[in-house]
């Protein structure tokens, strides 16, 4: 009986391999999948972002649906942490940086004169890299960001709601006044959490919140994020494409021009992205074969 | 290409598919014309080469497991690697077929079918390999346009099966011998009715493949007629 075999798909019978697709840096409008159908916590309005006269970031149009989880992916310099900076108006404090376009909470451009930044970052919270838990107790930790916002209800209460609410409480009720400084790394992230989740935020923006965590750690936090966003709209920066796959509800893609300028390729479902991406830049970069 | 061993990887499998494919393909037509020859020792061969199929389905769908465990594969990547998934499964139940009809020619012990049936039955095997061959072409094409054509194609081999179903009811119903014959008659174009069948189930996984849409195929209405396909169905 004779068997036959083919040749592999990405080269022919004759042995010759296919070129590589090229593409430019446009944004294909049938890859802007936005939310349908729900309440939108923040959007963003042709967003741009300048470091002095570098186009860091340009033209990107982003729902951010409330009480989901959004996962901003695409590979480094592609822009990503730069629009979540937006978000909270984190950009204001690198001198160089210039931001043009909208960026609405609630419907209110919160670039605009009028708006108080100090009063944006309540509402949007923000968790970063590296657990960065201030050199005071665990509960101080939590309590301060409430008490410099003048809060004046019952400090120990909402201190036990937020670890609660972090997932910490259990492991650290016996020791509040130990050093936030003495928990392990998953544990101070999941502090810092709940120091972000003590202003009573709207909004928690997480930047690579995982990346300094191992494994299970990880896991914990990407847990958390399940439960917290029935509260909370989660936006989260992140390297780990599986952890965009299985954490985030919707996912936008990133990508970076010919002049290192980052720009938005596709958004649209977590759950679409990761099976049947429309453009093929998004499909080069999730499969691995990015660059 | 930042995933060099895992795209070989990728390939290599591919072509497991497609070598598991063409194994039975030769099977069903080996299968009928074993038959047409009456070659018992063929026959028996033909039963024995499904082990060869089944170990090597059961061989790639371990190692596409393994690639998915251990490489997480996304978007086109895990459409592929389930389609194969899936179509290791739909070829190795069609190398069950051509066994069964190698297994019906040893029971039948030397006794010629009708050369009018058997013409059919051969008719129906050369359809069914030749919507199996354009299948795993259109697989490795990423074709959906010729996997649509070959679900198209599926009427074909129904009509022919009807045609040999007309043919061995026609005969005494009051012979038991007679009867057993038509039966197994009616089993081996059964058979390659359903290896057609399972074509188009590939042919599906090929356009789910290509477009990342679950293709919505209608059943064959035969399938829904109450006539001799459901009776086997």
């Amino acid at each position: 009986m004779t068997v036959q075999t083919r040749p592999p798909r990405l080269q022919s019978a004759e042995g010759e391999v296919q070129q590589p697709r090229v593409f430019d840096s446009t944004t294909n409008p049938e890859a802007l999948r936005a939310p349908q159908g729900m309440p939108m916590a923040m959007a963003t309005r042709d967003l741009a972002v300048h470091y002095a006269a570098f186009l860091a970031v340009r033209g990107v149009d982003l729902a951010v649906a409330r009480n989901k989880i959004t996962a901003l992916i695409g590979p480094s310099g592609c822009g990503k942490s730069t629009v979540l900076r937006c978000f909270n108006r984190m950009n204001d404090l690198i001198p160089t940086a210039q931001v043009s376009g909208k960026v609405e909470l609630d419907g209110v451009d919160i670039y605009a004169p009028d708006i108080d930044p100090v009063e944006v970052r309540r509402k949007v919270g923000m968790v970063f890299q590296k657990p960065n838990p201030f050199p005071k107790t665990i509960y101080e930790n939590v309590a301060w960001g409430a008490r410099i916002n003048g809060y004046r209800g019952r400090m120990d209460d909402l201190v036990e709601d937020a670890l609660q609410r972090a997932a910490l409480w259990d492991e650290v009720k016996d020791k509040l006044q130990a050093s936030g400084l003495s928990l392990s790394g998953g544990q101070q992230q999941r502090l810092c959490i709940a120091r972000a989740i003590a202003v009573r935020p709207e909004i928690i923006l997480m930047d690579e919140p995982c990346s300094a965590l191992d494994p299970i750690a990880t896991l914990r936090i990407e847990e958390l994020m399940q439960t917290l966003k029935s509260d909370y709209t989660i936006v989260i920066v992140t390297h780990n494409m599986q952890q965009a796959a299985r954490a985030s509800d919707y996912t936008a893609f990133f990508s970076v021009g010919s002049q290192r300028d980052g720009y938005l390729v596709e958004f649209g479902p977590t759950a679409e992205l990761f099976t049947n991406p429309v453009d093929p830049r998004t499909e080069d970069y999730i499969t691995g074969r990015f660059g | 290409m930042a995933r060099a061993l895992y795209d070989r990887e990728l390939h290599r499998l591919e072509n497991e598919v497609q070598t598991l494919g063409n194994m039975v393909r030769d099977a069903l037509r080996h299968s009928t014309d074993n038959l047409r020859r009456d070659d018992l020792a063929a026959s028996e061969r033909l039963m024995a080469f499904d082990r060869d199929i089944n170990s090597r389905r059961y061989r790639v769908e371990s190692e596409i497991m393994t690639l998915i465990a251990t490489q997480q594969p996304v978007a086109g990547d895990i459409r592929l690697l389930a389609a194969m998934l899936e179509v290791v499964g739909e070829l190795e139940r069609m190398g069950d077929y051509a066994k069964g009809i190698a297994t019906i020619h040893v029971r039948l012990a030397g006794w010629q079918m009708p050369s009018d049936v058997l013409d059919r039955l051969e008719h129906m095997a050369d359809i069914a390999a030749d919507m199996l061959g354009r299948a795993l072409d259109a697989f490795e094409r990423r074709d959906a346009a010729i996997a649509r054509a070959v679900i198209a194609d599926d009427d074909t081999i129904d009509a022919v099966f009807n045609e040999v179903f007309a043919a061995t009811i026609s005969g005494p119903v009051d012979d038991a011998r007679a009867i057993e014959r038509a039966n197994y008659m009616l089993w081996v174009a059964h058979n390659l009715e359903r290896a057609a069948d399972r074509v188009t189930n590939i042919c599906e996984r090929v356009i789910y493949t290509v477009t990342g849409r679950q293709a919505v195929v209608e059943e064959d209405e035969a399938t829904d007629r109450g006539d001799a396909v459901s009776v086997f169905g």
